[in-house]
């Protein structure tokens, strides 16, 4: 671990690299300038380099406030609101045992009130997304050693006041709590704070733990600012379990209850976790694929089964090769995969061959690779959406409809028997959250590719000149989630544009896009409108919907390089809803 | 001059960020605006991690130039 010495002077070697940063801007109750050096060493160790402004402390309201403030002349790309309850609140763990409940519970209440107003008001005034800190009980405190029994308590209350503080950031706009008591705990609280530092410059941190913490808040700022990977490529030998398939056979493989295969079992366990988040985990191995499938079905340790993988590439081509077809086979991108494989050469090929994908550096002790994974910023969520909780599940139904699929004699009859059931609807709280995240996240089937704040969709959705509309599609198979969202805006008299237009490409050649298609086109006929204006704009990634107009009698009005914008009237029988799946309509949020 | 005194002045470029050669052996914290009572706590931190000693807050106001903190250190056994 380096010095404290050591971190100033690599600190300053990094600003003078001229490696772009994000300005991360912090307001704090205490003297956070401390953590400069820090966060500043560990955001760049991450690879989201930030430079910190730190607010003179104690200054929430002044800086946030006032539109010609220090804090907004920094143009934040990133907002860390640190504000500790012994710090504004002085008196209160003195105090707060001799309150009956309801007074105790108020007096704890107001600082919550007091962080929620000002994460409101920098709401206001910015776009950058906000990380709050939870609350640590205070440490400087005497008798306390039952308190965690007692309902009334300061830490009992605290905890009450962590979670309806994350109730109310749920409902401001990419605004996170920054778990700040939980690095605490995670270092002990009686170690946190060297008293010393404390009264010497209101240090609240002890120099040991400045580089932990510096790593939470680099962490914490390039999940909420970043979007998280998708994929999880994971090597075989020496990675998910201990010797060499080939060689040592199923029976010889190092995994279990007992060291040293509990440290492999351990780690795929961990992935099993990750799996459950929404990750989709794929195998990449230099082995047979015949004893490979064996090993996963027949070994009693093995915790993550065949099932388990979205796609398995074993064979002897180049891991390049097999990272590539994973992406094809799952529809991603290369460079939403992590790639994780115990053999530094194999790392070395793939981070040669394709500089997107992200490749963790494993140590050579197994133990170590839980830690390796655990400062990959894109495998920490801000926020699991219902969808994310059931994507690795639903890979898996997709297994089934491709065999189903190989079985139909013609696309119609496989339609036929997917039995689909479209529930279409318009935006409202138990949508927005995944609407926004499509809106932001589809590249392929998306006809204007715009993104949008979530304020801005929320804006259009209360809006009477503006429709935004979602369709979510179940079948015999399973529930596929939501997977069409249209924005839809009126032009002007009773000609209405399709705005956004998109869809899952999970969907592709269902027809999906045809029924959600009819339903808009109802919407508009519902408003008033007779005609409707659709614009394709072209991106590297939107080829697959390039002629969706064309080919749906749609005229063209003008072309240029960067959109081609069509019209076509409505009519009684157009666009029509698909026979082939079932309609239902949901009313109110 | 001392390696103490090397590694202190060492110490005081890193925590001021000024080169090194322009931090001379008798050097006070009169001769640098930026090392203020903040520079100060970083010192404390910086001195403890580098030389693996303890200091007491006391201690932490004396850290008042380049013989004073190598005399700190000399007294905590430090050579």
């Amino acid at each position: 671990m380096s010095t404290p010495a050591e971190i100033m002077r690599q600190a300053r070697t990094l600003k003078a690299s001229g490696v772009p940063t994000r300005k991360l801007a912090v307001l704090s109750s205490f003297t956070a300038g401390f953590l400069e050096p820090s966060l500043v060493v560990e955001s760049h160790g991450l690879g989201f380099a930030l430079s910190p402004w730190f607010g003179p402390f104690n200054q929430f309201e002044q800086l946030v406030l006032s539109p010609a403030s220090e804090l907004w002349a920094q143009q934040p790309d990133a907002l860390w609101i640190a504000m500790r309850v012994e710090d504004v609140d002085p008196r209160l763990a003195s105090e707060l045992p001799a309150l009956d409940a309801k007074a105790a519970a108020e007096r704890v209440g107001r600082v919550r009130a007091r962080l929620v107003s000002v994460v409101k008001a920098a709401r206001e005034k910015t776009k950058a997304p906000i990380l709050v800190s939870n609350f640590a009980p205070p440490s400087a405190v005497l008798g306390g050693l039952f308190d965690a029994g007692a309902p009334g308590s300061l830490p009992s209350l605290l905890l009450a006041e962590n979670a309806a503080l994350a109730r109310e950031l749920d409902g401001i706009a990419s605004a996170h709590v920054f778990d700040w008591a939980g690095v605490v705990a995670a270092v002990g609280a009686e170690r946190f704070t060297d008293p010393r530092l404390w009264h010497l410059g209101r240090v609240v941190c002890a120099a040991a733990h400045q580089p932990r913490l510096a790593r939470a808040v680099a962490r914490s700022a390039a999940a909420v600012s970043l979007a998280a990977l998708e994929g999880v490529v994971l090597d075989l030998d020496n990675t998910l379990w201990g010797g060499v398939l080939g060689d040592d056979g199923v029976g010889g493989l190092v995994l279990g209850d007992d060291h040293p295969g509990s440290v492999f079992k351990q780690f795929q366990l961990a992935l099993l976790g990750l799996r459950s988040r929404g990750f989709l985990l794929a195998i990449a191995s230099k082995n047979e694929r015949a004893t490979v499938l064996e090993a996963l079905a027949s070994h009693p340790e093995m915790v993550l089964r065949q099932e388990h993988f979205a796609a398995i590439e074993a064979s002897w081509d180049p891991k390049p090769l097999a990272l590539q077809r994973i992406a094809q086979q799952l529809n991603l991108g290369v460079d939403s995969l992590l790639f994780v494989d115990d053999n530094p050469v194999e790392r070395a090929t793939v981070r040669a061959a394709l500089p997107q994908v992200q490749v963790v550096e494993l140590p050579a002790d197994p133990l170590g690779y839980l830690d390796a994974l655990k400062d990959v910023p894109g495998l920490d969520r801000p926020k699991l959406l219902a969808e994310d909780k059931r994507r690795a599940e639903m890979y898996r139904e997709d297994e089934a409809r491709e065999a189903l699929e190989a079985t139909a004699s013609d696309v119609g009859e496989f339609l036929t028997k997917l039995k689909m059931v479209a529930q279409v609807g318009l935006a409202g709280p138990s949508t927005l959250e995944r609407i926004h995240q499509l809106i932001n996240k589809t590249n392929q089937f998306n006809l204007t590719t715009r993104r949008y704040e979530l304020d801005e969709v929320k804006r259009v959705a209360a809006s009477p000149e503006g429709r935004v509309a979602w369709l979510r599609l179940s079948d015999a198979y399973g529930d596929l989630g939501l997977v069409c969202v249209g924005i839809l805006k009126r032009a002007s008299g009773t000609r209405w544009e399709i705005d956004t237009l998109l869809m899952s490409c999970r969907v592709m050649g269902r027809q999906v896009e045809d029924a959600f298609l009819a339903y808009l086109g109802g919407l508009v006929r519902e408003a008033g409108g007779t005609e409707l204006l659709g614009v394709y704009r072209p991106t590297p990634k939107s080829t697959p919907v390039k002629d969706f107009y064309d080919v749906r009698g749609f005229t063209v009005l003008a072309q240029s390089s960067a959109e081609t914008s069509y019209l076509r009237a409505l009519s009684p029988d157009w666009p029509a809803w698909p026979q082939v799946i079932e309609r239902v309509e949901v009313k109110g949020p | 001059m001392s390696q103490v005194n090397q590694r202190v002045r060492q110490l005081l470029s890193d925590v001021l960020g000024v080169p090194v050669e322009q931090i001379g052996e008798k050097a006070t914290r009169d001769d640098f605006q930026n090392w203020d009572s903040a520079a100060n706590v970083q010192l404390l931190m910086a001195i403890e991690g580098e030389f693996g000693v303890t200091l007491s807050v006391d201690d932490a106001a004396d850290l008042l130039s380049v013989e004073l903190i190598v005399a700190i250190l000399t007294e905590r056994g430090v050579s």
